[in-house]
């Protein structure tokens, strides 16, 4: 069984009452996220991602359809903070997720609340802040650091938690180029060196592509979904989306549909090069 | 050309005289001439948002002067106000701002405290709403009632109501869709064409900045380390990075190209302009098919 089953789910804020038209944020989605994966989530602002993200780990409850994380169904409460245990949240903004004033402090918080052995803390803190390369800067105060660092300290504070999967909800929205960068490093690393789930919902199209599976949402469905380049050769759905495409996908689509030979709709800046290098022979 | 703002070594400390002295800005002369659109980047903590907090007296240089006009808009501090009609601010999610009971009120609210009325009044919000794309049947409802995209127009379009000479946007796209970033950025463009006034756009977006602006700013540890034409910071790729910067993928998918003998070029911004290069190109070579 997947790590993350989604079933069926949908999901309202409105008031649900007898003749009342409901719109549903979320309306009718499946989806499995296996462990191990790194699964990006795009679609415009209001498409029901934040919302679907949220479902991951019990901040809020389907109005019908199951989710089920690790065998566990999120609608049972008892179970609430052991499936928060294993799927952990980062938000947007990191100025809202950091607590203390200390970054070490911050990053202890959540195994302090779930009652582990104070060296058992010690041992986390200096853990995670290793894996997200923070742990220089253990003692410095959270408020001083770049957005980019913040964001990783918030991702430590996660960690220290051992989750089996992080769900990022657009984690880079307000960072700089090398503030997103180091983030999505960061999580790329632990993806592939902590095996850890990732699941990254971003308005950027750069960070999609370096997903293994990227699943595209609209008006509260997923519209399609497979690997990055399955799913990014697919310009015009996209752009029907509202969404786009990596610059070196738009330009090579264009120069494709002029009758130029182009194979593969290239995502990257490497393989579009390579890919016009070819198209000059 | 006359310079619509002009900066004469400014300076920001934070703190000073304390333990936690820092110097936000660090001794920054530029001038910008009436009409340019310009772009401002630097990694975060770079001093541009202190720098863009200058230019309308929201805070004082701790050294030099800012000159709006021709005139040195500390002059006379009880007359700041009149600044900050001039020179208009949006800051960062500036949807979080938008208090009042109607879409219209919050629109009307700093064009109102300008002392405009009346018709005059009623015309720069509709105008203001139409720059922005937010229809008429909008303006009566709360500003809580509407979508986030709708929200952030909202508050923008309440500052282009004030009609500022200087319009200041810190990172409007900032959390925006990829076509809500494109249809914001145009009706700034347009809006800009229209009106013919300065606009200073701060955006940690390259390729947005790259598409629209005359000049960029390049801030770094509170220095101005670029203030030059798009394309000559974008040429300076390996500086930027330094800086915690980047260049378009476009440019960069270019300057490959260019490296590897393929005649494009060079300084290339835009897919459009990419795509213009490459086609006859291709077709000289005879490589349609």
């Amino acid at each position: 069984m997947s790590f993350i089953s989604i079933r069926d789910v949908r999901f309202s804020y409105d008031e649900v009452a007898e003749g009342k038209p409901v719109t549903y944020a979320v309306d009718g989605v499946s989806l499995d996220i296996e462990e191990g994966e790194f699964v990006a989530v795009i679609g415009h602002n209001g498409c029901g991602k934040s919302t679907l993200a949220k479902h991951l780990n019990a901040m809020l409850l389907p109005d019908s359809g199951k989710v089920i994380v690790d065998g566990d169904d999120t609608s049972i409460e008892e179970k609430t903070f052991d499936i928060r245990e294993k799927v952990g949240l980062v938000l947007q903004n990191p100025d809202n997720q950091l607590v203390a004033s200390i970054v070490e402090e911050d990053v202890a918080f959540g195994p302090e609340n779930l009652g582990v052995e104070p060296e058992e803390i010690r041992r986390r803190v200096d853990k995670a802040l290793k894996a997200v390369d923070m742990y220089e800067y253990r003692e410095h105060a959270p408020h001083k650091l770049s957005g980019g660092q913040k964001q990783r300290v918030a991702i430590a504070g996660i960690l220290a938690i051992q989750p089996q999967c992080i769900v990022l909800d657009e984690p880079t929205a307000m960072l700089d180029p090398s503030g997103r960068e180091e983030v999505i490093s960061t999580l790329l690393k632990l993806n592939r060196d902590n095996k850890i789930t990732v699941v990254l919902i971003t308005h950027y199209m750069d960070e999609a592509v370096l997903a293994d599976r990227v699943v595209v949402m609209d008006s509260g469905r997923i519209v399609t979904q497979g690997t990055p380049d399955e799913v990014f050769s697919q310009v015009e759905l996209l752009k029907r989306h509202r969404l786009d495409v990596p610059q070196s996908a738009e330009l090579a689509f264009r120069l494709k549909g002029c009758g130029v030979k182009i194979d593969k709709i290239p995502l990257t800046q490497s393989d579009c090069v390579a890919a016009l290098e070819e198209a000059m022979k | 050309m006359s310079c619509v703002l002009e900066l004469k070594n400014i300076s920001f400390v934070y703190g000073k005289g304390t333990p936690f002295e820092k110097r936000a800005v660090d001794n920054v002369s530029l001038g910008i001439e009436r009409g340019e659109l310009i772009g401002v980047i630097g990694h975060t903590g770079s001093g541009k948002s202190t720098l863009m907090q200058m230019l309308n007296g929201l805070m004082r240089p701790t050294e030099g002067q800012v000159f709006l006009d021709g005139k040195d808009i500390w002059e006379k501090p009880k007359k700041i106000r009149e600044v900050r009609f001039k020179v208009g601010m949006v800051f960062q999610y500036p949807e979080y701002q938008l208090f009042e009971e109607t879409v219209y009120k919050d629109i009307a609210f700093g064009a109102q405290n300008m002392g405009l009325a009346g018709d005059e009044l009623d015309k720069a919000v509709r105008d203001a709403a139409t720059f922005t794309d937010l229809k008429p049947a909008l303006l009566d409802k709360s500003p809580f009632d509407l979508s986030g995209g709708e929200k952030r127009r909202a508050a923008i379009a309440g500052v282009i109501a004030m009609d500022p000479e200087v319009l200041v946007l810190d990172e409007p796209t900032a959390g925006l869709d990829p076509m809500g970033r494109e249809v914001l950025l145009s009706q700034i463009v347009n809006y800009h064409k229209a009106r013919q006034n300065t606009i200073l756009l701060v955006s940690h977006t390259m390729e947005d900045i790259a598409r629209v602006a005359d000049r960029i700013i390049v801030m770094n540890k509170g220095k101005l380390a670029m203030f030059e034409p798009t394309k000559e910071v974008f040429r300076r790729g390996d500086e930027l990075e330094n800086y915690g910067l980047k260049v378009p993928q476009i440019t960069r998918i270019m300057h490959d190209l260019r490296q590897k003998g393929i005649d494009v070029p060079e300084g290339v911004l835009t897919v459009d302009e990419a795509f213009s290069a490459l086609l006859p190109l291709l077709k000289k070579e005879g490589k349609l098919w």
